[in-house]
């Protein structure tokens, strides 16, 4: 049986408990109770993938629209004796089932990540395309690629971590605090390699390790479970203590950092504020925020911007075009003596 | 005698020393007590200030860092305040931690409703992955912590911490620990009720059994122990927080169930903790009517 996440050192909390994959399981779409196609449900595979697109695209014409909870998968709730049986119907083997230690039963389809397709590194060109395959839409707005170009770079030329060093506890952390509309997360995920891209078409769907808001428990890679708004910064401090308390030598021997993404609106939430002042503070100099800018507040930050007001907190601070890679990558770089913020400005919201 | 409290961070600073990957987050509350810990150990003594949904937070960081937090302030800004905290930046995220309350539910009577926190116990049952233990007497406070610290492998504990303290110690044991046996019903007293629970009985027919851990619930024990079909909760939180515990575990058999604890009602009163008590029928003689009442004994 092949592990999911490789070794780790047993003391990682996610070393704990992410288990073993179940053999056998594959991921499977269209449980959603939309109607159309979809709703027959059918296995999708590597292979599958191409046919699944087709039929997502007659099921989003024909079965109107998405089931969309802030709950994720199951609206919030484990899976019902029905939609166990309906899972078990179509997947042979386990049923995810509910366990004290990994929720409804950790990864559920890390066997299924065939190991070859790992190797094939996708481009940034090619990230829309997989979007497509998850949000059936050809075309994508500004509000669903406003961390595109961020994740990307992070991913392609920031963070010291890959696939085959998921569980080692001196790969950098990025947490992405603000959970909503993950599409181009997954995608980045599954052009690095992190997850197969034959998991992209399930998207949502029941038996689906990709919910609309991502689960760290489901998703290799995912650093934390988002979607409630004001989280990720909070514990990205407890994250960047921990990792100075552990004194853990990172990979090339750099120490690991934390880098958090959060939304301009997001920081509306408090309890930023109270990360914010603290990590000044005291210095954390291992932490680095990144703020997409899509001046989506409805009240704004005022004449200085949000750079103003972690400045004067004591945090380095820098604004670069969230669409700028070459930006990008040289402010995320940047290190300094204390906590350290990068807005990345893109497009209003349409 | 030192109180809980005190006892608490002794034992939490000697697990520091003993265990490198042992933290303690605090806001404000008891950074005085912690203040020799956190000269040896200040990467690991974390004092984030008043800011109660930080200090959860950064105690899941820590462990999704891989070490084990005591995350540690009064029960309204730990479970109250900071709940959404608990619920995705511990729980949800699969990391584990030890929460320590003081205050417990009128500990602060003179304080008010600000600093009262009998709900706490309900709220935190609604959180997966949560054991929640009620130590009776300072002296059970350094197994109750060694044990919830030596449980952070499987799961996380809620620890519930008062000034108000039974006469004497007993063995911390995960389930209920018959006190006293009698016929007529079963009483079991959760923490410190049990000195209360012993006086209010008195001369009466029934078995007192005693429990620090009310999460789990011990229901194969109080099967075992129920002589007769009548079974009294006495809880030194919200009544009726163990009411489904104790029907789940008698769920095959004819039973009655009689809860006491703190009520629904906002007092407004100030004064002392035993004038609260009085206040919701949880000293000796209010105990003592109702039990009577409930066997049809008066």
């Amino acid at each position: 049986m092949q592990e999911c996440g490789g070794g780790g050192d047993g003391q990682d909390a996610g070393g704990g408990v992410r288990g073993a994959a179940e053999p056998g399981v594959g991921v499977v779409a269209g449980l959603e109770r939309g109607g159309g196609p979809a709703e027959r449900g059918h296995r999708v595979t590597a292979a599958g993938v191409a046919e699944q697109r087709v039929e997502g695209h007659a099921a989003g014409q024909a079965g109107g629209e998405r089931p969309l909870t802030r709950g994720g998968v199951w609206g919030g709730r484990p899976p019902g004796p029905a939609e166990q049986a309906a899972h078990q119907a179509i997947v042979p083997g386990p049923v995810l089932g509910l366990s004290a230690e990994r929720g409804w039963g950790g990864w559920p389809m890390c066997s299924a990540r065939p190991a070859g397709r790992l190797g094939s590194m996708r481009t940034y060109a090619e990230l829309p395309g997989l979007m497509t395959v998850m949000t059936g839409d050809e075309k994508h707005g500004p509000s669903a690629t406003s961390t595109l170009d961020v994740l990307w770079v992070l991913y392609d030329q920031v963070l010291r971590v890959s696939p085959d060093r998921l569980e080692d506890p001196g790969r950098d952390r990025f947490l992405l605090s603000k959970g909503h509309g993950p599409a181009a997360y997954y995608a980045v995920l599954a052009a690095k390699g992190f997850i197969p891209e034959s998991w992209l078409a399930g998207f949502g769907s029941a038996g689906s390790a990709l919910g609309y808001h991502p689960d760290r428990n489901l998703v290799p890679g995912v650093e934390i479970g988002s979607g409630s708004l004001g989280h990720g910064l909070p514990l990205g401090v407890g994250l960047a203590h921990g990792l100075i308390a552990r004194g853990l030598p990172g990979l090339d021997d750099r120490a690991p950092r934390v880098f958090v993404l959060v939304g301009d609106a997001e920081l509306d939430e408090g309890s930023n504020n109270e990360a914010i002042v603290y990590a000044g503070a005291v210095g954390l100099a291992n932490l680095i925020v990144v703020a997409v800018d899509n001046q989506s507040s409805s009240y704004g930050w005022g004449a200085g911007g949000i750079e103003a007001h972690f400045a004067v907190s004591g945090w380095s601070v820098a604004r670069v075009s969230g669409r700028d890679h070459a930006a990008l990558s040289s402010a995320l770089s940047g290190s300094g003596s204390g906590p350290r913020l990068v807005v990345a400005s893109v497009e209003g919201k349409s | 005698m030192n109180d809980m409290r005190t006892v608490f961070a002794a034992t939490a600073s000697a697990l520091l020393d003993e265990d490198p990957l042992a933290a303690v987050v605090l806001a404000e509350i008891s950074a005085d007590l912690f203040a020799k810990a956190a000269a040896r150990h200040p990467e690991r003594v974390l004092n984030v200030g008043i800011r109660e949904q930080l200090m959860v937070s950064v105690g899941g960081g820590l462990a999704l860092a891989g070490l084990r937090p005591i995350v540690h302030t009064y029960a309204p800004f730990l479970v109250e305040r900071a709940f959404e905290q608990v619920k995705l930046d511990l729980a949800h995220q699969g990391g584990r931690a030890v929460l320590v309350s003081i205050g417990a539910s009128y500990d602060a009577a003179r304080g008010g409703r600000t600093h009262q926190a009998p709900e706490d116990v309900a709220l935190m049952d609604t959180v997966p992955g949560f054991s929640v233990v009620v130590p009776g007497h300072p002296d059970e406070v350094p197994d109750v912590l060694g044990t919830a610290v030596g449980a952070l492998n499987s799961g996380s504990t809620y620890v519930r911490l008062s000034s108000e303290a039974n006469r004497s110690a007993l063995p911390v044991r995960p389930g209920l620990q018959v006190v006293r046996s009698g016929r007529e019903a079963v009483v079991v007293a959760v923490g410190p009720m049990l000195s209360v629970v012993l006086d209010a009985v008195g001369d009466l027919d029934v078995t007192v059994a005693y429990t620090t851990s009310v999460r789990p619930f011990d229901g194969e024990g109080l099967r075992g122990l129920l002589a007769s079909s009548s079974v009294v909760l006495v809880e030194p939180y919200l009544a009726g927080t163990s009411a489904y515990a104790v029907s789940s575990a008698l769920a095959g058999r004819a039973h009655r169930l009689l809860s006491l604890g703190v009520g629904r009602t906002e007092l407004r009163r100030y004064g002392t903790p035993s004038y609260h008590a009085a206040l919701h029928g949880l000293d000796a003689t209010g105990i003592r009517r109702s039990v009577t009442d409930f066997l049809d004994l008066s």
